[in-house]
């Protein structure tokens, strides 16, 4: 179980996470839901450690772990950065291979998965939007900590790339890791999260299932994310 | 650590910035060795006439040096750049977050990226060490101890400069303000160290730490422990404050705890350094040095020896005194006690006005002696007199013979560094962009 208590990050005068307090179960897939500056990204940050909070506690199993050593649980893949752009894909996903000890055989694996093969000899600063996202979200995929994070990864992808890539994402779970992902199109969150946390203005609005929610809003079960979105925020 | 450095190595050769500077370093390193072999000729066609002259055709102050001064150009304006960039387009292209995650840490990364920039810097003196070859291609003379402190200098500068780059890359958002940060360091200990020559004001005294002034002993064929321990620790001490500015995790109080924590830690390691006297000459000619007869004499001296100076430092009689007796003076007797009496004031004022100025004062225990001599002939039994030691024996001088040499043609060198490098820097860039 991730657990999370009362965690706050202020820039200056903006208060960008607010005492955001809430609990993922292990193998579940999990939305952070939220719309363009809610606080999605800085909760991920601070969630992998990779950005210092005011305060809040971040558990895993019911263990307490500090920030500087959330890369033993956590691995974070951001949206739209494009690491390592003038090695080919080849280079950099042999390199995530390696370091988290995969087989040539699982990493052969992951690029046909994700459809990366045809595009292992172009530089990472060459690929279209929607490989290097793939590319990305390979790297995460090869990652081994128990939780795996992405933000946005349906982002740049057509409907087919993202129809294609929701039974990898399911895959990931279902082979025993937790998966948040931030998304802003609820569309997406509903076809492939089974829990979701609201986020708006720094707050949480709400977190749990579909149907959990809907009775926390007042609306029928059949209710879909976008009402119950627009309910409780 | 191996994957990270084949990572990082790959990165640096499919950069556009490395194959600049190196093609920028060939052409310049061979203009220098050309013009300096060209004044070299000049000065040996004399020498050849008249032979008394050879002694002063020392190849390494008339070749070398001159030569590797393009590289000690290049490494104080273009090599900050490769090695900001290392941890810069992390930054920037969001690679850093990712290594952050990995099973290792910072402390794995960090000698990875060093590794590699060492690697920038050796292909940075690559056209050096074609040029030694080339000089020795041409019949000239190379002597290995000062070639090797000459070369130890080169590889402690560009450590030094790596690690001011990689703090400033850590500590800054992006590339060019880290570019700034780090030429600041780099041309300001210049500026510095050029406004300060000879005084012995406080910003003198300054500039004793300044980046160039690290590197001159080494180009003097002087190795001198308490430099070379200063160097390694001013490295060491900008390497930790990188890992301590590095993770975007940490809050900016932690940092500057840290790095608080450090430079405390670096004064009392540096306190012991000023004790480490010692020093060695590893020239040919050994200029730095009495002979062995004086030295032996010198060492019986064991009551403290001061020396009053009355000589502004840019006084040429001053700079002669200073190169002949007391520097010299210093690595013997390391005790000894200078004061310059004249230190803080400017020659214009002094000289004709003071009837003083220009004497020397010596004291060994309570005697005393003055002499407006700067000739090692007459000072030298001066100090035997006054510690009443016997003087120095004769000894059978092998003199320094010099080499003088006129080079034909430096068409070779020509096509090497205006042709054979810059090709070669093109397919490099070609071959790496590419995989």
């Amino acid at each position: 179980m991730l657990r999370v208590e009362n965690l706050s990050k202020r820039y200056g005068d903006v208060r960008a996470l607010e005492h955001v307090s809430f609990e993922i179960p292990p193998n579940s897939i999990a939305g952070v839901i939220g719309p363009n500056g809610a606080g999605k990204t800085t909760l991920l940050l601070s969630l992998a450690g990779l950005l210092p909070t005011d305060g809040g506690i971040v558990s895993w199993e019911d263990r307490a772990i500090p920030g500087h050593s959330r890369s033993h649980t956590v691995f974070y893949v951001e949206d739209t950065i494009r690491p390592h752009a003038l090695l080919s894909l080849a280079s950099a996903l042999r390199f995530y291979g390696s370091v988290f000890q995969k087989t040539e055989t699982h990493c052969d694996y992951v690029i046909d998965r994700l459809r990366l093969r045809e595009f292992l000899r172009s530089r990472v600063c060459d690929l279209s939007k929607g490989t290097a996202k793939r590319f990305l979200i390979a790297i995460g995929v090869l990652s081994t900590q128990p939780v795996l994070m992405l933000d946005e990864p349906f982002d740049g992808l057509d409907l087919k790339q993202t129809l294609e890539l929701v039974p990898t994402l399911r895959g990931i779970s279902a082979e025993g890791r937790t998966l948040v992902l931030s998304i802003h199109q609820l569309r997406d969150a509903e076809r492939v999260c089974d829990r979701f946390i609201l986020l708006n203005n720094g707050r949480i609005a709400g977190y749990g299932t579909l149907d959990g929610l809907a009775t926390h809003a007042g609306r029928p079960q059949a209710a879909g994310l976008e009402e119950i979105f627009l309910a409780l925020t | 650590m191996r994957y990270y450095t084949q990572l990082e190595l790959r990165s640096l050769l499919a950069s556009r910035g490395l194959w600049v500077l190196l093609l920028a370093t060939g052409p310049l390193v061979g203009f220098s060795l050309i013009e300096a072999i060209s004044l070299y000729n000049e000065a040996s066609r004399t020498a050849l006439v008249t032979p008394q002259m050879a002694a002063g055709l020392n190849p390494f102050d008339g070749v070398i040096i001159p030569t590797y001064g393009s590289i000690y150009l290049t490494l104080t304006l273009l090599f900050p750049f490769v090695a900001i960039r290392t941890i810069a387009e992390d930054k920037q292209s969001g690679a850093l977050r990712l290594l952050l995650q990995l099973p290792s840490q910072l402390t794995t990364l960090l000698p990875s990226k060093v590794a590699a920039v060492l690697f920038a810097w050796f292909l940075v003196e690559l056209p050096g060490l074609a040029a030694l070859l080339l000089w020795r291609h041409f019949g000239g003379h190379l002597y290995a101890p000062e070639i090797l402190c000459l070369l130890l200098g080169q590889f402690l500068y560009g450590m030094i400069v790596m690690a001011i780059s990689f703090v400033s890359a850590a500590a800054t958002e992006t590339a060019s303000t880290a570019a700034l940060l780090a030429l600041g360091c780099t041309l300001g200990s210049w500026v510095l160290d050029f406004v300060a020559t000879g005084g012995t004001s406080w910003l003198a005294k300054l500039s004793w730490f300044s980046l160039t002034a690290s590197l001159k002993p080494f180009e003097q064929g002087l190795l001198v422990w308490k430099v070379l321990a200063g160097v390694v620790l001013a490295a060491l001490v900008l390497f930790a404050l990188t890992l301590l500015w590095w993770h975007p995790g940490r809050s900016i109080l932690l940092k500057l705890g840290g790095s608080a924590a450090v430079l405390m830690a670096c004064s009392a390691l540096s306190l012991p350094l000023h004790r480490l006297e010692r020093s060695i000459d590893l020239t040919e000619d050994q200029r730095h040095s009495f002979s062995p007869a004086v030295r032996t004499a010198l060492r019986q001296i064991r009551e403290l020896v001061r020396i009053e100076v009355y000589l502004v430092p840019e006084d040429p009689r001053f700079m002669d005194y200073d190169r002949s007796i007391l520097a010299k003076l210093r690595r013997v007797l390391p005790g000894t006690e200078i004061v310059n009496m004249e230190g803080n004031q400017a020659a214009v004022f002094k000289t004709g006005e003071d009837p003083n100025y220009g004497l020397v004062v010596y004291q060994i225990g309570t005697r005393r002696a003055e002499s407006r001599s700067t000739s090692p002939e007459e000072v030298l039994p001066l100090l035997w007199s006054l510690a009443a030691v016997p003087p120095a024996g004769q000894e059978d001088q092998t003199s320094y013979p010099g080499y003088p040499l006129v080079v034909k043609s430096t068409s070779t060198g020509e096509l090497i560094f205006y042709v054979l490098w810059p090709a070669l820097c093109f397919a490099g860039w070609f071959l790496f962009s590419r995989r």
